[in-house]
C-alpha cells in the first residue's frame, strides 16, 4: 500500500452492539487523518417529552430508553427525584434496588461477553458461527443471562422494561420465599461466572495501553452501583450534584448522540467495568476479588481489551451480591414511603452495566417535570472510542481494509456501546489519501 | 401497562404438549396492539399460558424453552380484508433473514434465534403464527372495529383453534364461525 494514496474505510453498520452506528476512517500519507464514530440512530428526544409528565411516570418512561439496561434508567431517575423531594427509601428497599441492579448486570454482562464480544477474541463472525466449537460455553452464557432475566422479572414484573419501580420504593415487593427459590440458580451462576473469568482470561488481548482517565462512582462501604461520589483515576472526587461542573456534553454535527468531555481540559474519559475495577477493586466481594487477583490484574489496568475480563469479574460480583441480598432479605413493612409532592430539583448518578449514568430533573409544585437531563454512559465513552481508534489504527496501516475494519469494531465493542441509549451509535468508513 | 401475571404453563394438550401463546406488537400503534389485546383476553380464559413481547429480540430465545407448541399472535398486512385471521405453520427454513443478524442486537429476529438454537442442538418447539389482518397501525391506543371483532371471535373459539393445531396446518384462513377453509 503506497503512502500517498488516500484510503477511506467505511463500516456502514457496526455489528454486535445495541443500536445503529458506523465508523469512518481517513488514512493519508501513512497517517490517520480522521476518525469518526457516526451515530445515525434517530434522536429520541426523551428529555423533551418528559417535560410535563408526572414524576411517578418518569421511571417507566426512561426505562424505554433501553431494552438491555432499563433498570439503570429507572435507578438514576428515582434516586434523582427522591433527592429532589427529600425522600429516603427504606433500607430493605435500598437492598432490593441493588438486587434489581445485580440482575441487570448479570443479564447484560452475560449477553455482551458470550454473544457479542467473545466472537471477536475467538475469530468468528457471530455467536452462531462459534456455536459448533464453543457450544458448552454459549449454553453457559445463555443460562447466566436467563438467570439475570428471571430475577429481573421477579422483581420488576417483567424482564424488559420492568414496571415495579416507583419514586419512594416499589409498587410491589417480592415475598422472601419467592426470592429464596433462586438460591440454587445463583449458586450455579457464581460457579459459572468464575468459569467465565477463567475462559475470558484465556483470550488473546491485543496490546493497547492509552493513558485513560477512568471515571466511576465510588462508595466507601460497597462496590458502587446505586450511589457514591464521582471519582476518577486523576484524583477527581465530587458529589453527583457537581457532575455537570466536571463533565460537559458537546454536540457533534455528524452524530445524533452528544459527546462528553472533561469540562476544563476538553479531554475524553473512560467509564464502565474497567474504570470501576481500577478504582473500586478493593470493594469486590470475596470470590470476585479472588478471581480478579488470580487473573493477574494489577491496577491501573489500561488495556481496553481487558474490559472483557473486567466485565466477567463483575459478573461474579453481581451473582455473589444477588445471593447475599436474597439470603438476608426480609420483606419491608411498606414497599414505598409516603411523601408530599413539592417544587424541587434533584440529580443522581448510578452505575449502569456500561458505566456511570447521570440524571437531573426539575419539577413543579404539582410534580410535573419542567426540565430533564440524561447523560448516558455510551455518550460519555464516544470521544474516548474515537481517541482509542486514533491510537490503534497506525499499527494497522499496512493491513487490508477488512482487517482494519474488524480490529476497529473489536475495539469499539470493548466499550459495550449502547447506541440506542446514547441517542437518547456504528458503520466503519476508512479513507486513505 | 402490562405486568406479567400468568407464566405458569397449563397441562399438556394432547399432541401439542405445553402450549404457549405469545402476543407481539405495540400498544401505542393502533391495530398493532392486536397481540396485546388478544393475550389480555385469553388470560382471563385461563386455557393456555400466555406471554406478551413488546420488543421481541433475544428474549424470544428463552421463551422457546418454555413450551412444546408456541402460537405467535401478531398483526398481519397481506392485502386481505381487515379482521381476516390466518393460521400459518412457522419453520426457520421458510423465514427470511432480516439481514441484520450480524449487525446490531436490533437485528436479532426469530430466524437468527432459531439458527443459534439449531447450532447449539437445542430443540425448538412447533411454532405457528396466528396473524390478524389490520386496518391501520397509525399512532393510537384503539383497535379498529374489524380487528376488535376478530379478537373477540378468536377468544370465543380458541378451543377450536387448538383442535385445528392438532390436525396440523401449513396455512389456512381461519373462520371459526363456519369451518376452517384450506387455502
Amino acid at each position: 500500500m503506497t503512502q500517498d494514496i488516500t484510503r477511506t474505510l467505511r463500516l456502514e453498520n457496526l455489528s454486535r452492539v445495541e443500536g445503529e452506528g458506523g465508523i469512518s476512517l481517513c488514512l493519508e500519507g501513512g497517517q490517520v487523518k480522521d476518525v469518526q464514530l457516526n451515530i445515525f440512530e434517530p434522536p429520541r428526544f426523551f428529555e423533551a417529552f418528559l417535560q410535563g409528565r408526572h414524576i411517578q411516570e418518569v421511571p417507566d418512561i426512561v426505562a424505554r430508553i433501553c431494552g438491555i439496561c432499563p433498570v439503570a434508567y429507572q435507578m438514576s431517575s428515582v434516586h434523582a427525584l427522591e433527592n429532589g423531594l427529600g425522600v429516603v427509601a427504606d433500607p430493605a428497599v435500598r437492598a432490593l434496588r441493588r438486587l434489581l441492579y445485580c440482575a441487570e448486570w448479570i443479564e447484560s454482562h452475560a449477553l455482551h461477553i458470550y454473544l457479542l464480544h467473545a466472537p471477536d477474541f475467538l475469530g468468528y463472525e457471530s455467536a452462531v458461527s462459534m456455536a459448533e466449537k464453543y457450544g458448552a460455553e454459549l449454553k453457559r452464557g445463555l443460562r447466566l443471562k436467563k438467570i439475570g432475566n428471571h430475577l429481573l422479572e421477579l422483581l420488576g414484573g417483567r424482564a424488559i422494561h420492568p414496571v415495579s419501580v416507583c419514586v419512594g420504593g416499589f409498587y410491589k415487593v417480592p415475598q422472601r420465599e419467592e426470592l429464596l427459590k433462586l438460591r440454587s440458580d445463583l449458586d450455579w451462576a457464581i460457579k459459572a461466572s468464575l468459569e467465565t473469568v477463567t475462559w475470558v482470561g484465556g483470550f488473546r488481548f491485543p496490546d493497547l495501553t492509552p493513558d485513560y482517565e477512568f471515571v466511576c462512582l465510588s462508595h466507601p462501604d460497597e462496590y458502587a452501583m446505586n450511589e457514591g461520589h464521582v471519582a476518577s483515576s486523576r484524583g477527581l472526587n465530587l458529589p453527583p450534584s457537581q457532575f455537570e461542573h466536571a463533565f460537559l456534553e458537546e454536540h457533534v454535527q455528524r452524530s445524533t448522540a452528544l459527546h462528553s468531555v472533561r469540562a476544563q481540559a476538553g479531554t475524553s474519559y473512560f467509564v464502565g467495568p474497567l474504570a470501576r475495577l481500577n478504582l473500586n477493586h478493593d470493594k469486590l466481594l470475596p470470590q470476585a476479588k479472588q478471581a480478579w487477583m488470580a487473573a493477574g490484574m494489577t491496577p491501573p489496568v489500561r488495556n481496553p481489551f481487558l474490559g472483557a475480563l473486567a466485565r466477567a469479574v463483575e459478573l461474579v460480583h453481581a451473582c455473589e451480591e444477588a445471593l447475599a441480598i436474597i439470603e438476608s432479605y426480609q420483606e419491608p413493612q411498606r414497599s414505598r414511603v409516603d411523601f408530599s409532592i413539592r417544587k424541587g430539583e434533584g440529580c443522581a448518578a448510578t452505575e449502569a452495566p456500561r458505566g456511570i449514568l447521570f440524571h437531573r430533573y426539575r419539577f413543579s409544585e404539582q410534580g410535573l417535570i419542567e426540565f430533564a437531563k440524561i447523560v448516558p454512559p455510551t455518550s460519555q465513552n464516544l470521544r474516548r472510542m474515537e481517541d482509542d481508534l486514533r491510537l490503534l489504527v497506525p499499527s494497522l496501516m499496512q493491513r487490508p481494509d477488512e482487517e482494519i475494519i474488524r480490529a476497529c469494531e473489536h475495539l469499539v465493542r470493548n466499550y459495550d456501546p449502547c447506541i440506542s441509549c446514547s441517542t437518547h451509535f456504528t458503520k466503519v468508513r476508512i479513507r486513505r489519501n | 401497562m402490562e405486568i406479567e401475571q400468568n407464566r405458569a404453563l397449563g397441562e399438556p394438550i394432547d399432541n401439542l404438549g405445553r402450549v404457549l401463546v405469545v402476543g407481539l406488537g405495540s400498544g401505542l400503534a393502533g391495530d398493532d396492539a392486536v397481540g396485546l389485546q388478544l393475550i389480555s383476553q385469553l388470560r382471563q380464559q385461563g386455557l393456555v399460558a400466555c406471554h406478551f413481547l413488546e420488543l421481541p429480540q433475544m428474549d424470544v430465545l428463552e421463551i422457546l424453552d418454555e413450551a412444546d407448541t408456541i402460537v405467535f399472535v401478531d398483526a398481519l398486512v397481506s392485502g386481505a380484508a381487515p379482521g381476516t385471521v390466518q393460521l400459518l405453520a412457522l419453520s426457520a427454513a421458510q423465514m427470511e433473514s432480516r439481514n441484520e443478524a450480524a449487525f446490531s442486537l436490533h437485528g436479532w429476529g426469530l430466524k437468527e434465534i432459531l439458527e443459534l438454537r439449531g447450532a447449539l442442538d437445542l430443540q425448538s418447539p412447533r411454532m405457528f403464527l396466528l396473524g390478524i389482518e389490520i386496518e391501520s397501525a397509525a399512532p393510537g391506543t384503539e383497535l379498529s372495529a374489524a380487528v376488535q371483532m376478530a379478537v373477540k371471535k378468536v377468544v370465543q373459539h380458541f378451543p377450536q383453534l387448538l383442535d385445528q393445531l392438532q390436525e396440523g396446518t401449513e396455512r389456512r384462513l381461519w373462520e371459526p364461525d363456519t369451518a376452517s377453509t384450506e387455502r
